[in-house]
C-alpha cells in the first residue's frame, strides 16, 4: 500500500505553486519591462498585479492549512524562531508581498500619472530589488521543504532548482498569456516569438531538471527511492506522468516550438493554441507540486529491517 | 545538561498489549479516533514458518537536540532545561505541521489545539520525573522511565559492550554514554537520512 | 563513514529490536507504593474523587484486577491499578491490561440497554415497546410458577458460560430452592479441562508450573496467557523467566505475542493437537525418556498406554498435524528431558475440540510420566501461603434444597442430575462428592432439546449475561429454539443478537453502578479487602444483576432464603466473622489492606505427595488406563467411554475429511479471550475499537494472493455449514493452510462511527462455520470443534 504524505495536503502545494508562480511573473514582467522598455504596459500592469494576487491567495492556502489560521496571520508572535525555514519565509513572502504590492502600484499608469524621472528609477529600482525578492521566494519554497529533515525525498539540492525552473516556466506562460492579448503584440511580433523560444528553453531545463531529481532519489536512500518510486510507478504516477510530464512539459514544449517556428510565417499557430499551452504549463507547475508534496514519505513510515540488524547481534554473542 | 529523563522499552518483553498506549489516552484525555502520544510499533520480518516478530512502544523521544523545536516558527517547543523534558506551548502552537516533517520518529499529531505529543505526563498532574502512566502501565515492566544515566546502569556492562558498533550504539555514540542506546534520547541534530536495507514485510500497529 | 550514520528511527528500531535481545535489565522497577497516588493536590482539594472497583473485564474466569477510580466533577475520568492489592506482578504494581485502561468508557457507552422492553411482534421481527421493571419480573415469575405447577421446575434453564459469580452463586441459589439443575454451561469453558485433569492425574495436580522461577522448559499450549490473563501476572512472569534462561516451546496455530518470543514454535493445524500429544508420548515411551520409578509406582497400567501409543508414531502425527515428523521428534526428546517442565494448555485445545477430553488426559499424562508432576518448578508444586488474614464466607448456594430424586438417589447422582435435560458430563460423574455446586447441563445440547423435545423441552430460559448466538456453536439453529422456546428472558447491558427472539430484555447495569460485590487477594504481605464501590448511579432505568436475581425470587415468594431482597444483608452475611463491616468497606476507598504481622512466609509444600495428589484416582495411580471413565456410559448414554487416549482430529480436517478439502482447501479456528474484548463484548468501546476497527480473519500472504485478496480485502468464507464476511488481513506467522479469526463483532461503535455485524450467515462472527453434529461432540465432557474447513474468497463489489 501507497504511503503518501498526507499531514500537508492539497493546501500546501496551491501555496507552492502559487509562490513560484508569481515569482516566476515578476521575473517575466520586470524582464520584459526592461528589455523593451515603453512598451507592453498592459501586461506588466497585469502581471505585476497578478505576482501580488498570486503570492496573497498563496499565503492564505498556507494560513488555512494551519490548524490556527488566525492566530498565524498575527506574525509578530507566530512567526518569532528565526532557526526555523517557516519562519525566516514568512517574513520573506512580506517583504516581497511589500515589494510587488508598490511595484505593482508603480507600474499602473492610471494610478501614476506623469512621475517624475526620480520616482521612475525609484520604480526601477524597486523592480531589481522584487525581482531578487521574487528569486528567493522560488528558492524558498523548495528550501522550506529541505529543511524538514525527516522526508528524504525533499533532501535533494536538485528541489530548489527544480522549483525555481517551474517558477520560471509558469511565470513565462502566464506572461505570455497576457501578451497575447496585448495589443502591443501585433507591432513586436518578435517579443512574442521571443516569449516561445524562452519558455522552449525553459521547459528543456525543467525536464533536464525533473530528471535528476528523479534519478538521483530513486538511486538514494530507501525511502527517497519509494518516494521517487511513488512518482513513477506508485500512487502518484499517474498525476506525474500526465499531469506533470504531458500536460506540463512536453504538451507546452510542442506548442511553443511550433510557435516559435511558425512564428511571421503565413501558416500562424491560432492564439488559443498557445493560450492553451500556457494554461497546460500552469497544470503542470500546480501537479509538480502536488505530486511532490504527496510522495514526501516520512521516513520513520517505511520499516526497518530489525530482522538483519538482530541476526547481526546474536553472531557477535 | 543537568538531569535528563527517558524511556527504555525491552522488546523482549514487551507483548503488545496496548496497556501503554490507552492508559495514555485516557490520563491525557485524549479521544479515541484522534492522535496517539504513545504508539505501540511492531515489526514482522521473514516468512512462514521462519517468522520473527518485534514490538516497540515509542512516544516522543525528548531528543537532547529536538528537531521539531528548530523549526517551529512559533518557538512553540522548548526543551526544559532542568529535567530535559520536550514540551509543546499549545498557546503558541500554529499548527503547521512542520514539526511532523521535522522529527525523525514521526512523532507530533496535530488536533484543532494545535500539536499533541508526549509531555512525560507533566501535564496531567504527574511531577516531573515521577513515574508517567504508560510506564505504571505496563504490565510486564517491558517500560521503564527514568534518568537516563540511570536507566542506562540497568544495563548490564556486557550489553553496552555488545551494543557498540551498531549503527544505533554509533551515532549516540557523540551524545554520551553508550547505554544512551538503550533509551530513546538521541540527537536528531545528527540526523541525515539513512541508508540501507529493504523495507521490511511489515510494520503496522493494529495486527494482531 | 558508516560509523557516523545517522540515526532515524529506521536504525533506531533496529537497534532497540536488537538490544531487546540482549538487555539484561534488573531491579529497575518502575513504581513503588511510596510514590504520590496522581494528583494528590486534586484529591485532597476535593476535586476528584478516588474510589474502588474490581474490574471484571477479562471475565469471571480469571480473577480481577483491584482499581481505582478518578471521578472529576460526578464523572468517572480516570483509572489505575490499586498498588495495594498486589495486582500482576505484586504489590505496587499500578498496570492494568489495555480493557481496564478503557473501564470508564464501558458505562457512558451510548449504546447500552436502558429501559426494559416487552416484545410485542414476532419472535425474532425486533418488535418492542417499554415496560416496567415490575412487569418483567412479574411475567418471569409467573412462567415460572406455571412450570413448577406443571410439575417441571426443570424446564428452565439458565445460560451461564462461565462462572460469574452472579450466576454460580445467587442464579444457583434461586435454582436450588426453585429445584431446576439445569444450569448451563458451555461446555467450551475451563470446566472442560479440569475435568479431563480430575479424571487423568487428580483434581489436585496441575500441570502448570507454580513456581516459574524453577521452571527450566515451559510449554505453552492451546493457551494465550498474553491476552486471556495479561494482568493476572503471567505474561510477566513468562518474559521474566524467559530472560532468566527458560526455555519456551509455544504449540498454536498463529504466532502470538509470546509465540513470538518462544524458543520453537510448532504451528500446528487447529484441531489436531490430540494427535501431536500421542505422538509426544509415543517417542517419550518410545524412547525410554519417561521417569520409570513414577511409572512404577504411580501409573494405572502404564504398560497398557506404552503398548497403545506404539501406533501414534511422529509420522503418522505429522500427516494429521501438519507439522513436521523430526520436528515432532525432537520437541518430544526436549520435554522428555529437559526438568522441570510444565505445560500451560488452555482454551484453545481441550475445551474447544471434539476429543479434547483425550487430548487433555494425554497432556496430563505426559507431564506425569515425565516425573513433572508436584516438583518444584514442574507441574503444580506452589508454595503455601500464609492464611488470609480476612476470613470471608461465599454466598451458600443452598445446594441441599435441590430435591433428590429416585434416579438421584439409586444412581448415586448430585441431586437433580438424574433431572439434567442435557448433561454436560456422564451423569454418574456429577456425583455429589464430585459435583458439589450441582448438576451440569450443556448449552448447546440444552437449547436443542427445545426442538428435539428430548428428553423434554426447556420451557424458560434466562440469558443473563450470556448471548446463545455467539456462546456456542451455529446461532441460526439457536434461532429455531428460540422461536419455539415458550419463554426467553435476556438481562444484559446490551441489546445483543439474541434479543430479537426474547420475551423481555431487562438492562442490566454494571458493577461500576451497583457496588454489590466485595473480594480479597492474599499475599505473603497480607491480605487486601476492596469493594465495588458505586461509582455511578445506574444509567437510564438499568439495575443491579444481582437485584434482578432476589426481585424474582421475591416475586415466587422466597423472601425468606434471599434476605428480603436487600443484597446488603446478604453481603452482611458474607462479612460475618470477617472483623470488617461493609459499611467500613463503603468508606474504604482504597480498600483495606490488613498487613502481616507476624512474619508468616510462604512455605515450601511437601514434594511429590502423590499419595494424596491421587487419592481421588481409582487405585491412587495416575490414570494412564483410564478405569475411573473406561467402560462406563457417556454422557449423552449412547455408548461407552475408552479406557485409553484416541485421536478423533476436528470434525472437518485436512486429513481426516480429504474428500471435503478439495472444496474446502483452508482450516480456519479462532480465539476468544482477545486482550481487547471479553469474548464477544466490548467491541463497543471506543479506545478498544480503534485498536482493531473490522472483525479480521489473519491469512498468510501466499494464500491470500492465490486467491487474489489484498490486504484488508472483505472476503467470504464459507465451510459446509455456514459463512462469514470478515476482513482479510495479511500475516506471516500463519501457516498457508490455516485461518484465524477473532470471534464476536455484533456491538457497533457509535463515538467511532462503527457498525456492529451480524450474528448469523453473512454476519462476522465464525461461530456459523463450525460442525454441530452433536454425536461428534466429546462423549465426555460434551466439547465442540472451533476448528473446520472453509474456503475463501473476494466478496463482490460493494458487498462490504
Ligand atoms: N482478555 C480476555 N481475557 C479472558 C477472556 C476474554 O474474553 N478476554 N475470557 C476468559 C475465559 S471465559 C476463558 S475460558 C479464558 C481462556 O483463555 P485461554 O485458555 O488462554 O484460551 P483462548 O484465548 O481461548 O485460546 C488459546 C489459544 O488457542 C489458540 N487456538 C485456537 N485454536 C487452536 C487449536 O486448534 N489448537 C491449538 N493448539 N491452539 C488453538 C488461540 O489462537 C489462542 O491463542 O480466558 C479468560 N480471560
Ligand atoms: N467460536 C467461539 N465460541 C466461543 C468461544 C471461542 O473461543 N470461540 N469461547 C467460549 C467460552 S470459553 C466462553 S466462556 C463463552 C462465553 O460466552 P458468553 O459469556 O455468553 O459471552 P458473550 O457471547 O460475549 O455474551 C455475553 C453477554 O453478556 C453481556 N454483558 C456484559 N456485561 C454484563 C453485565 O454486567 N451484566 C449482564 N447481565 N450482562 C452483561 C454482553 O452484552 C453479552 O451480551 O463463549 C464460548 N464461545
Ligand atoms: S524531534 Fe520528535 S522525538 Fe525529538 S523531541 Fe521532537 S517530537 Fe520528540
Ligand atoms: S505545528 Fe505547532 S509546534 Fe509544530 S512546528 Fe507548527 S507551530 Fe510549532
Ligand atoms: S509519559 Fe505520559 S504523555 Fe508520555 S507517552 Fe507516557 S502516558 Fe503518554
Ligand atoms: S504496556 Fe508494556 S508490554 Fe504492553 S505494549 Fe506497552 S510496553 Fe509493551
Ligand atoms: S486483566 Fe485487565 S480486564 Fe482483566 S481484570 Fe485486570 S485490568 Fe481488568
Ligand atoms: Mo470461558
Amino acid at each position: 500500500m501507497a504511503e503518501l504524505q498526507t499531514v500537508w495536503g492539497w493546501l500546501p502545494a496551491i501555496y507552492l505553486f502559487l509562490a513560484g508562480l508569481s515569482a516566476g511573473t515578476f521575473l517575466a514582467v520586470t524582464v520584459l519591462r526592461f528589455a523593451v522598455p515603453d512598451r507592453f504596459n498592459r501586461t506588466i500592469t497585469y502581471g505585476s498585479w497578478a505576482a501580488l494576487a498570486f503570492l496573497a491567495v498563496g499565503l492564505l492556502a498556507l494560513l488555512a492549512e494551519t490548524e490556527k489560521p488566525f492566530q498565524a496571520l498575527i506574525m509578530f508572535t507566530s512567526f518569532v524562531n528565526f532557526s526555523s525555514w517557516m519562519t525566516i519565509g514568512a517574513w520573506l513572502l512580506l517583504v516581497a508581498f511589500v515589494l510587488f504590492l508598490v511595484n505593482a502600484i508603480l507600474v499602473t499608469p492610471r494610478l501614476v500619472q506623469n512621475a517624475g524621472a526620480s520616482a521612475k528609477t525609484a520604480g526601477k529600482v524597486v523592480a531589481i530589488i522584487g525581482a531578487v525578492a521574487a528569486v528567493c521566494v522560488a528558492l524558498y519554497s523548495a528550501v522550506l521543504l529541505g529543511a524538514a529533515p525527516s522526508v528524504p525525498l525533499w533532501q535533494t539540492w536538485t528541489l530548489p532548482l527544480l522549483f525555481l525552473a517551474s517558477a520560471v516556466d509558469t511565470g513565462l506562460a502566464l506572461t505570455l498569456m497576457v501578451l497575447l492579448f496585448d495589443k502591443d503584440k501585433t507591432d513586436n511580433p518578435k517579443v512574442v516569438a521571443l516569449f516561445e523560444r524562452a519558455i522552449c528553453v525553459a521547459v528543456v531545463v525543467e525536464a533536464l531538471v525533473l530528471a535528476a531529481f528523479v534519478l538521483t532519489s530513486l538511486s538514494s536512500d530507501v525511502t527517497s527511492a519509494y518516494s521517487a518510486s511513488i512518482l513513477t510507478s506508485g500512487a502518484m504516477s499517474v498525476p506525474f506522468w500526465a499531469g506533470v510530464v504531458i500536460i506540463g512539459l512536453a504538451i507546452p514544449l510542442v506548442i511553443s516550438a511550433i510557435a516559435a517556428a511558425t512564428s511571421g510565417k503565413d501558416t500562424k499557430l491560432p492564439v488559443a493554441a498557445s493560450v492553451a499551452g500556457g494554461a497546460c504549463s500552469l497544470v503542470g507547475g500546480l501537479a509538480l507540486r502536488y505530486v511532490v508534496l504527496a510522495a514526501g514519505t516520512h521516513a520513520a513510515i517505511i520499516a526497518p529491517l530489525a530482522f538483519e540488524a538482530m541476526l547481526g547481534i546474536q553472531l557477535m554473542l | 545538561m543537568s538531569k535528563q529523563y527517558g524511556f527504555y522499552v525491552d522488546t523482549d518483553k514487551c507483548i503488545k498489549c496496548w496497556a501503554c498506549e490507552i492508559a495514555c489516552k485516557q490520563w491525557n484525555g485524549i479521544q479515541a479516533g484522534t492522535v496517539a502520544r504513545r504508539k505501540v510499533h511492531e515489526v514482522t520480518t521473514g516468512t512462514f514458518p521462519n517468522v520473527t516478530r518485534k514490538f516497540i512502544s515509542l512516544s516522543c523521544m525528548h531528543c537532547a537536540n529536538p528537531a521539531c523545536a528548530s523549526v517551529c516558527p512559533a518557538g512553540a517547543i522548548t526543551k526544559r532545561s532542568e529535567d530535559g523534558i520536550v514540551v509543546v506551548d499549545k498557546n503558541k502552537c500554529i499548527g503547521c505541521h512542520y514539526c511532523f516533517m521535522a522529527c525523525p520518529f514521526g512523532v507530533p499529531q496535530y488536533t484543532d489545539e494545535g500539536m499533541e505529543k508526549c509531555d512525560c505526563c507533566i501535564g496531567n498532574g504527574v511531577t516531573p520525573g515521577d513515574t508517567p502512566h504508560c510506564v505504571m502501565s505496563c504490565p510486564t515492566q517491558a517500560l521503564q522511565f527514568g534518568e537516563l544515566a540511570e536507566l542506562g546502569d540497568a544495563v548490564s556492562q556486557m550489553t553496552a559492550a555488545e551494543i557498540v558498533g551498531t549503527p544505533l550504539a554509533s551515532a549516540n555514540a557523540t551524545a554520551g554514554p553508550t547505554v544512551t542506546a538503550a533509551t530513546v534520547v538521541m540527537t536528531p541534530d545528527e540526523l541525515a537520512i539513512d541508508d540501507g536495507g529493504e523495507k521490511v514485510a511489515a510494520v503496522n500497529s493494529n495486527g494482531c | 563513514m558508516t560509523e557516523k550514520k545517522s540515526l532515524t528511527r529506521r536504525t533506531f528500531l533496529q537497534g532497540t529490536a536488537a538490544l531487546g535481545a540482549l538487555a539484561a535489565l534488573t531491579g529497575c522497577t518502575s513504581s513503588s507504593l511510596e510514590e504520590a497516588p496522581v494528583n494528590q493536590e486534586a484529591i485532597d482539594g476535593g476535586e476528584v474523587e478516588v474510589r474502588h472497583a474490581w474490574c471484571q473485564m477479562c471475565g469471571p474466569a480469571r480473577t480481577s484486577c483491584s482499581t481505582l477510580c478518578y471521578i472529576k466533577d460526578g464523572r468517572w475520568v480516570n483509572v489505575e491499578g490499586n498498588p495495594a492489592a498486589g495486582n500482576n506482578w505484586g504489590r505496587g504494581s499500578r498496570s492494568l491490561c489495555a480493557k481496564g485502561q478503557a473501564a470508564m468508557q464501558t458505562i457512558y457507552d451510548p449504546t447500552r440497554l436502558l429501559y426494559p422492553m416487552k416484545r410485542v411482534g414476532e419472535k425474532g421481527e425486533g418488535k418492542f415497546e417499554r415496560c416496567t421493571w415490575d412487569e418483567g419480573i412479574q411475567a418471569f415469575a409467573d412462567k415460572l410458577k406455571e412450570l413448577a405447577d406443571d410439575g417441571m421446575p426443570q424446564a428452565l434453564g439458565m445460560l451461564s458460560p462461565q462462572f460469574w459469580p452472579v450466576l454460580a452463586q445467587m442464579g444457583r441459589r434461586f435454582m436450588n430452592v426453585y429445584g431446576t439443575p439445569n444450569y448451563m454451561h458451555s461446555a467450551i469453558c475451563a470446566s472442560q479441562r479440569a475435568a479431563s485433569k480430575r479424571i487423568s492425574i487428580g483434581p489436585k495436580a496441575d500441570c502448570a508450573p507454580k513456581q516459574m522461577d524453577k521452571t527450566e522448559l515451559l510449554v505453552i499450549w492451546g493457551a494465550n496467557p498474553e491476552n486471556s490473563a495479561v494482568n493476572q501476572g503471567q505474561p510477566a512472569n513468562i518474559v521474566k523467566q524467559k530472560a532468566r534462561g527458560m526455555k519456551l516451546i509455544d504449540i498454536r496455530p498463529m504466532m502470538d505475542q509470546l509465540t513470538s518470543k518462544a524458543d520453537i514454535w510448532l504451528p500446528i493445524r487447529p484441531g489436531t493437537d490430540g494427535a501431536l500429544a500421542l505422538a509426544f508420548l509415543n517417542v517419550i515411551i518410545g524412547e525410554d525418556l519417561y521417569d520409570h520409578d513414577f511409572a512404577e509406582n504411580w501409573c494405572n497400567g502404564f504398560d497398557k498406554l506404552a503398548e497403545h501409543v506404539k501406533q501414534f508414531s511422529p509420522e503418522w502425527a505429522a500427516e494429521k498435524t501438519g507439522l513436521d515428523a523430526e520436528q515432532i521428534r525432537t520437541v518430544a526428546r526436549i520435554m522428555g528431558t529437559t526438568k522441570p517442565m510444565g505445560i500451560l494448555y488452555g482454551n484453545g485445545i481441550g475445551d474447544q475440540q471434539n476429543d479434547g477430553n483425550w487430548e487433555c488426559v494425554s497432556i496430563c499424562l505426559i507431564e506425569a510420566i515425565t516425573g513433572n508432576l508436584d516438583v518444584p518448578g514442574g507441574g503444580g508444586a506452589g508454595k503455601v501461603a500464609p492464611p488470609p488474614l480476612v476470613k470471608t464466607s461465599a454466598i451458600d448456594i443452598l445446594t441441599d434444597r435441590m430435591p433428590e430424586s429416585d434416579i438421584d438417589k439409586e444412581n448415586g447422582f448430585a441431586p437433580g442430575v438424574g433431572n439434567l435435560v442435557a448433561p454436560e458430563f456422564p451423569r454418574w460423574y456429577q456425583g455429589p462428592k464430585t459435583w458439589e455446586s450441582g448438576g451440569s447441563t450443556a448449552y448447546y445440547k440444552g437449547l436443542m432439546s427445545i426442538l428435539s423435545e428430548e428428553p423434554y423441552p426447556l420451557r424458560a430460559v434466562l440469558g443473563q449475561g450470556s448471548n446463545p448466538f455467539g456462546a456456542t456453536r451455529q446461532p441460526k439453529n439457536v434461532a429455531e429454539a428460540l422461536k419455539k422456546l415458550e419463554f426467553y428472558v435476556v438481562v444484559d447491558t446490551h441489546w445483543n443478537s439474541s434479543c430479537d427472539y426474547a420475551d423481555y430484555v431487562l438492562p442490566a447495569c454494571s458493577h461500576y453502578e451497583a457496588g454489590q460485590q466485595f473480594a480479597t487477594k492474599n499475599s505473603p504481605a497480607g491480605t487486601f479487602i476492596g469493594m465495588n464501590q458505586q461509582i455511578q448511579e445506574p444509567m437510564g432505568e438499568s439495575r443491579s444483576d444481582w437485584d434482578f436475581l432476589l426481585d424474582l425470587a421475591v416475586a415466587m415468594g422466597y423472601g425468606d432464603d434471599f434476605w428480603g431482597g436487600d443484597m446488603d444483608e446478604c453481603l452482611r452475611e458474607q462479612l460475618a466473622g470477617s472483623g470488617i463491616t461493609l459499611e467500613q468497606l463503603r468508606e474504604a476507598n482504597g480498600g483495606i489492606f490488613v498487613e502481616r504481622t507476624d512474619g508468616a512466609k510462604p512455605t515450601d509444600p511437601v514434594y511429590q505427595n502423590y499419595g494424596e495428589l491421587f487419592a481421588m484416582l481409582p487405585n491412587g495411580k495416575v490414570q494412564c488406563y483410564n478405569e475411573w471413565i473406561g467402560g462406563k456410559p457417556n454422557c449423552m448414554e449412547t455408548g461407552e467411554l475408552g479406557f485409553l487416549p484416541e485421536y478423533s482430529g476436528p470434525p472437518e480436517g485436512i486429513a481426516e475429511t480429504p474428500d471435503l478439502v478439495e472444496e474446502y482447501p483452508l482450516i480456519i479456528s479462532d480465539v476468544h479471550a482477545y486482550r481487547l474484548c471479553e469474548h464477544s463484548y466490548y467491541v463497543s468501546i471506543p479506545y478498544l475499537r480503534e485498536l482493531q476497527p473490522y472483525p479480521w480473519v489473519r491469512i498468510n500472504p501466499a494464500t491470500a494472493k492465490k486467491y487474489g485478496i489484498a490486504d484488508g480485502d472483505w472476503v467470504k468464507i464459507e465451510s459446509p455449514y455456514g459463512w462469514c464476511k470478515l476482513q482479510a488481513q495479511y500475516f506471516e506467522g500463519i501457516s498457508p493452510e490455516v485461518l484465524m479469526a477473532r470471534r464476536g463483532w455484533w456491538q457497533s461503535c457509535e463515538e467511532l462511527g462503527l457498525p456492529g455485524y451480524g450474528s448469523l450467515d453473512g454476519g462476522a462472527d465464525t461461530t456459523v462455520l463450525y460442525n454441530t453434529d452433536i454425536e461428534k461432540f466429546d462423549p465426555f465432557h460434551s466439547s465442540m470443534a472451533k476448528q473446520t474447513l472453509v474456503k475463501i474468497s473476494k466478496t463482490e463489489e460493494g458487498e462490504e
